[in-house]
């Protein structure tokens, strides 16, 4: 495995330079264009942001992409989404069949994908300061993921706001507790630390799988799937890592998205689970 | 929002994606990745390699599962050979997809000929070109019988055949493969932007990160610079665009 450090190292420098110089001026236009009242056009929101049209969003690059993904949300900015169901054609292939979504399963996905992303961050700080990971190049990596799972986070809260949603900007609990801080405590050597991050890594991408094929409109569904494949991809950096076929199925499957009892609805968390408990047995005599 | 009602919400979609999209991919998954897959990571790991370039090393298994057997017959293709109830315009967008798949696969069927690649690599290209058939076997399922491509999109191949035939050693030839992977998970990125209806953005959901994940391999094993490969966002800057490389 050859994960050049200095380049690792220089693309983290381009990325925050990127962000310090994209990232306000995102919020900016958030503020002054993207307000809801402001009644300007999606043409002109889109030219702010450097990119010719909405349909065209995707074209110079991962800075612009995020700023795609910002309008995606903003530019179509209201509480109720209207549910694209497959209905437009009136030719011969009619179809009548329903998105398995909602409005209401958008938002608690995107609130659910924020707060793994969130948690990602955490799980790699906290590794990465364990002094568990000693690999240069692991080191680089799993640096670069934390940074770009703080980009996604940062896309799919703007996402969030943008179909009139509150952004969920916390770690995932019920993922933190019953699967991060357990097996970071557990952690003892780099091999733990990269298995726990395979898990994580693994979970996000078949969420964001899932939800390439729950959300209820084309512009969801097209932003995080601009997060989606970033995601598999570390997971096939950590595979390698470990020695694993870097691609071991043709599909990417669904089975291990994030469970249900991870979600966060609109008033939360739906479930907090209790912290596992150590059990001591006190030595006999 | 009771959780009862969050849970019915959740069921139907989960319901809604499996009867949909069929459980292939979620069966293979289960046989590759489910954690009591101990004796298959073993496995995996005897066929460990290095891809010789780059200190790459990278694992590739040899479980092959007959994709086939495990279509539910039940998938999208209907009996009467319908394909799936979808809008024309996404029709088309699958079409396009498919014979892009079919391109990929025989790419990789020329590039094994070369017979520059060494033994790793040949496995991996063999094995990245199985993938590309089995998307296309899956997209098929959503077209109609009649429809259904079986020659690769000549205008795609039209792209990647000459540059094959000039490669003179492997780092070129994996090269054409890593620009082939970028090329068709940025067009996936494309279609998702453009499919209007959930079932081809589905099926897309499930494709797109594993052409991905193939760039991720080649790019590696190059020793391309890291964002090359690996950028934060995916993008669709390098699609191969239906409306220049539509099968006449």
């Amino acid at each position: 495995m050859d994960v050049n450090r200095d380049e690792v190292r220089r693309q983290l420098r381009e990325i925050d330079h990127e962000s310090n110089r994209e990232l306000p001026r995102f919020r900016e236009a958030l503020k002054r264009v993207f307000d809801r009242d402001a009644g300007v056009s999606d043409d002109a929101k889109a030219g702010l942001l450097g990119v010719p049209s909405r349909r065209t969003f995707f074209t110079v690059g991962g800075a612009t992409v995020l700023g795609s993904a910002v309008m995606v949300g903003c530019s179509t900015a209201k509480k109720k989404q209207l549910t694209q169901t497959g209905t437009t054609e009136t030719t011969a292939a009619v179809s009548t069949t329903t998105s398995p979504g909602s409005e209401e399963t958008d938002a608690i996905l995107l609130r659910t994908a924020q707060s793994i992303e969130r948690l990602a961050v955490n799980t790699y700080a906290t590794a990465l300061k364990s002094g568990l990971v000693t690999t240069p190049e692991v080191v680089s990596a799993l640096t670069l993921f934390q940074d770009q799972h703080s980009q996604h986070a940062d896309a799919i809260a703007s996402i969030t706001t943008g179909i009139g949603e509150k952004p969920y900007d916390t770690a995932n609990p019920f993922l933190d507790i019953t699967v991060v801080t357990p097996g970071l405590t557990a952690a003892k050597d780099e091999a733990s630390v990269l298995a726990l991050a395979t898990v994580l890594e693994l979970t996000a991408a078949q969420t964001y799988t899932f939800a390439g094929g729950t959300f209820t409109t084309k512009d969801l569904r097209e932003a995080i799937m601009t997060i989606g494949p970033t995601e598999a991809r570390h997971l096939s950096l950590l595979y390698i890592f470990q020695d694993l076929n870097p691609v071991p199925i043709p599909f990417m499957a669904t089975t291990s998205r994030t469970p249900d009892d991870s979600f966060i609805g609109p008033d939360g968390p739906v479930k907090i689970p209790e912290a596992p408990t150590t059990t001591t047995t006190a030595a006999a005599g | 929002m009771s959780m009862r009602e969050l849970r019915q919400l959740t069921e139907r979609a989960d319901q809604q994606h499996r009867e949909a999209m069929n459980t292939i991919h979620d069966d293979l998954g289960e046989l590759h990745l489910s954690r009591q897959d101990d004796e298959g990571v073993a496995t995996r790991r005897n066929f460990v390699r290095n891809l010789g370039l780059g200190g790459a090393a990278v694992a590739f298994g040899t479980l092959l599962v007959p994709v086939a057997g495990l279509v539910p017959a039940a998938m999208a293709q209907t009996a009467s050979g319908k394909g799936a109830d979808i809008p024309e315009a996404d029709m088309a967008l699958v079409k396009f997809a498919q014979g892009l798949e079919l391109a990929a696969a025989a790419a990789y069927v020329a590039i094994v000929a070369a017979r520059k690649l060494d033994t790793p690599q040949t496995e991996a290209a063999r094995t990245f070109g199985r993938h590309h058939t089995e998307h296309s076997a899956a997209l098929a399922k959503l077209i109609p019988k009649d429809d259904i491509a079986t020659q690769p999109n000549a205008k795609i191949l039209a792209v990647f055949a000459p540059q094959i035939t000039d490669a003179t050693d492997a780092d070129a030839l994996m090269r054409i493969a890593f620009n082939l992977e970028m090329g068709a998970a940025a067009t996936y990125q494309l279609a998702m932007g453009r499919l209007s209806n959930w079932q081809g953005a589905a099926a897309v959901s499930t494709i797109e990160p594993i052409e991905a994940q193939h760039a991720v391999v080649w790019g590696n094993a190059l020793d391309l610079p890291i964002d090359q490969w690996m950028p934060a966002f995916q993008s669709s800057a390098d699609a191969l665009d239906p409306a220049t490389y539509a099968a006449s």
